[in-house]
């Protein structure tokens, strides 16, 4: 991360705290950092609800997003692969993608629960649906933008069909494939909110913490909430960038 | 007038419109009011309406919403969209402990009236201790049914964390008990009642086995709007009493509007009824153990009980009204 | 080393937008080349050059006429005519030793075998160094020798080069062209060598082949006696070129169109 880029949050903080102590909103709508920060202190050592602390809360949101996301994985790639490879399944399958993917997780909410009951199962298969389309959909393109003249290369040293999907179009549309992951991923956590709507059974999780925060009119420990969502966001975006970098050295 | 101008101040006004949001006028308009969704607690207001007592006390309501649970109701009052509503003790209390909005309760609504059923399925729980493990609904963190709810665990030396306590809508605890995705739910009548005509559960326990008299549900106003129109208050409060009066003197009247705004069938509405108590006097000892219990379970702090209820319980709309 | 290949009467058709009126490609292609030959095919550009090399390789089906290679008809692909292209088709995500590994890969040549093969190759081209490095690490004239030993190592008869050195600086262009020779002078393959650039196939080339214009036809075959190593700056190899150029450009300079058939 380069130093210039944490100038832009730092003012942005320091007018927010300003607005604050001027008054110019009432304390009630907005609140300001300083309390944010007490606010994650208090999620981090009291707990919301009280006694369920922000780490457990955080294991637990954690565990349904990458459930939900190896799924989104192991379906959306082959599937993907296989659309990339073959005209006949891409036109069978675009229009219904299509229908689909415009459809927000939230609205999924009733059939989830009608589906698969409360809990993780239900919100596993919301996260699903958000991660799966960036997924499928990229791995296609990434297929789709292999070189042609890669795949002829190797027919010419004799590749069989098979060679061809395992040693050309998978290594060549790797890139896109990541690419996908880390967008799906990302959409698979904006999900969890949405997802653990779906019913928490043990108590625990990060959407579920925030609509208790809410329910106890805690609106410090609401922003702080989103704060710890928004920045485990960012250190699984981190780990999938340097995932990504290692991989892709050939590039 | 240039077009452009003309169009400028469409915007300026369009913009205008929505940063200052417009003060309600008083006289004439109508108090915006709120329920919770098949909440029996609230009938007075369903009664009310129904056979036209607030016109009668010369003031229109307008119900702006029926909600879910009561931390929504507080969140409507705190961003200013009602002006009195009908609500549970518990929310009440934790968001004007928290400052999240200035409220003050005029009335009682009711007294009792929740209970904790058991799936039928589960025939070996037979106290609260056998809830260990178990998975238990509730319809919301800080409403009156969780009060209920840790508070028998406690008394019961069982530890919350125990129990698998989850948040779930009461309408959608029916399918859940049913579906066997959950062992117990506690809620609000009637659904408690609902569950046993289904035959998907019985009571294991009834909120007054918890805290007898326990106070419920209240009739609560924005501060605001008490100082603006304190007589639009007194006349909502008056048909609100006349109400409470009137399901007690008309049980059968009382069952038809019941059946009416929740739906349900006579049978569910005759069995909930017997476990409410209507009544509009309000009790600062149950108030105290509100404040005293939640400050317990670290929903709120309040440092000063005493000067928080005075601030907190207004009395006086209700002593101008001779029953 | 090399194979013997005979093309018959060649020709390929596309449908094009009008029905009825498909785009002829290639016309009636003859060409015979002589066991271990090294042999240029010129032509001007979109004349139809790599259709003919990629219906060679297998890559594509031609419409009507025959391929026989050692008096064995070919239909599809070989496993002993291997190809060179002009544009950089190293797979990015290998190494230069997982690159030339790949054909050896493919007939699943047991992995200690296959690495001495191209660790000799290596040595041989001078690649030393490199076999960890990545194409998008390689200067051109090195993607290309890479590319050739990919192709060499699993020993192919006939060798199809499509403008193999086109995308290169001169000076690279003319190394590889001497490195080509070096390397084809100790194998003895079969090389059909494509090129519009007529300094090039007068350097490496037996015999030229000059190629019309689409619908392309084999305008006519000019054997090259000059004596090895070539001189590119003899007057014998100036005629020579002078010669394609008149056939390719006639005498105002436009390209020679093909009589009608």
């Amino acid at each position: 991360m380069k130093k210039g880029s944490f100038l832009l949050p730092v003012l942005f903080l320091c007018v927010w705290q300003l607005v604050c102590t001027l008054g110019l909103l009432p304390p009630s709508k907005l609140t300001s950092p300083l309390q944010v920060c007490l606010g994650m202190k208090d999620l981090l050592t009291q707990g919301m609800p009280p006694g369920f602390l922000l780490p457990m809360h955080a294991l637990y949101s954690l565990e349904r997003v990458l459930y939900g996301f190896s799924l989104a994985l192991l379906l959306g790639v082959p599937l993907g692969i296989a659309m990339g490879g073959s005209r006949t399944l891409r036109n069978l399958l675009y229009p219904m993608v299509n229908f689909f993917r415009p459809i927000p997780p939230l609205a999924w909410v009733p059939l989830a629960i009608l589906w698969f009951g409360i809990g993780l199962k239900s919100a596993a298969f919301l996260i699903f649906l958000g991660a799966f389309f960036p997924i499928l959909l990229n791995t296609c393109a990434g297929v789709l933008a292999v070189e042609p003249i890669l795949v002829d290369a190797a027919r010419t040293l004799d590749a069989s069909r098979w060679n061809i999907w395992l040693k050309v179009l998978l290594p060549g549309s790797l890139p896109s494939i990541l690419t996908g992951i880390r967008i799906g991923m990302g959409i698979g956590w904006m999900t969890l909110v949405a997802a653990e709507l779906t019913g928490v059974r043990q108590g625990y999780g990060l959407g579920y913490m925030i609509m208790s925060a809410h329910d106890l009119q805690r609106i410090d420990e609401i922003f702080a909430g989103m704060v710890a969502i928004g920045l485990i966001g960012l250190a699984i975006e981190w780990c999938l960038a340097r995932l990504s970098k290692s991989l892709l050295k050939w590039k | 007038m240039s077009r452009k101008r003309l169009a400028a101040g469409v915007f300026l006004i369009l913009i205008a419109s929505l940063v200052f949001p417009s003060k309600s006028q008083p006289g004439g308009q109508p108090v915006r009011m709120a329920y919770l969704q098949n909440d029996l607690h609230h009938l007075a207001l369903w009664i009310a309406l129904d056979k036209g007592f607030f016109i009668e006390e010369g003031v229109s309501i307008e119900v702006v919403g029926v909600f879910r649970a009561g931390a929504a109701i507080m969140a409507a009052f705190g961003a200013g969209d009602l002006d009195m509503a009908y609500v549970g003790e518990s929310p009440t209390t934790i968001a004007a402990a928290r400052g999240a909005t200035r409220v003050q309760v005029l009335a009682q609504a009711n007294t009792e009236g929740t209970a904790l059923v058991v799936s039928r399925s589960q025939s070996s729980i037979s106290g609260l201790a056998g809830l260990r493990g178990k998975t238990v609904a509730m319809p919301g963190i800080g409403t009156v049914q969780d009060f209920l709810l840790r508070k028998a665990l406690r008394s019961q030396g069982v530890d919350e964390k125990e129990v698998n306590i989850m948040v779930m809508s009461p309408a959608g605890m029916l399918t859940a008990l049913q579906a066997g995705q959950i062992d117990a739910f506690i809620a609000w009548e009637p659904y408690p009642s609902k569950a046993e005509t289904m035959g998907i559960g019985r009571s294991l326990v009834r909120s007054r086995d918890i805290w007898q008299d326990h106070p419920c549900c209240v009739l609560a106003a924005d501060q605001e709007f008490l100082k603006a129109r304190p007589l639009d208050a007194q006349a909502v409060v008056r048909a609100h009493v006349k109400a409470t009066k009137y399901i007690r003197e008309h049980a059968d009247e009382a069952v038809a509007v019941a059946m009416k705004y929740t739906g349900m069938d006579e049978a569910t509405i005759r069995a909930a009824l017997k476990n409410i108590t209507y009544t509009t006097e309000l009790s600062l000892a149950g108030e105290e153990e509100f404040v005293r219990f939640l400050s317990l379970i670290r929903y709120i702090k309040i440092s000063d009980p005493q000067t928080f209820m005075e601030g907190f319980i207004d009395r006086r709309f209700l002593q101008g009204i001779r029953p | 080393m090399g194979a013997k290949l005979t093309i018959s009467r060649l020709g390929k058709q596309y449908p094009s937008d009008k029905p009825g009126s498909p785009v002829t490609v290639l016309d009636n292609i003859d060409l015979g080349l002589d066991a271990g030959s090294f042999v240029s095919i010129v032509g001007v550009n979109g004349s139809g050059k790599t259709t003919l090399l990629r219906i060679i390789a297998g890559l594509e089906q031609p419409s009507w006429g025959a391929i026989m290679l050692n008096g064995v008809p070919v239909t599809g692909r070989t496993d002993c005519i291997g190809m060179v292209f002009q544009e950089l088709a190293l797979f990015p995500w290998r190494t230069t030793l997982q690159n030339i590994e790949m054909g050896l890969e493919i007939k699943k040549m047991p992995s200690q075998k296959r690495r001495a093969m191209a660790m000799e190759y290596i040595h041989a081209f001078g690649l030393a160094g490199f076999e960890s490095k990545f194409p998008k690490e390689l200067s051109g004239g090195m993607r290309q020798k890479v590319a050739i030993a990919r192709t060499l190592v699993t020993n192919p008869e006939l060798v199809l080069m499509d403008e193999p050195f086109s995308a290169l600086d001169s000076q690279t262009r003319n190394n590889l062209q001497g490195f080509l020779l070096d390397v084809w002078g100790r194998r003895r393959e079969t090389i059909l060598f494509v090129t519009h650039s007529l300094d090039e196939a007068v350097f490496l080339s037996d015999q030229i082949v000059v190629i019309s214009s689409i619908p392309a036809k084999v305008l006519e075959v000019i054997p090259v006696d000059l004596p090895r190593p070539r001189d590119r700056t003899s007057i014998a190899a100036n005629l020579l070129r002078k010669k394609i150029f008149d056939l390719l450009y006639g005498r105002e300079g436009s390209a020679v169109e093909s009589e009608a058939v």
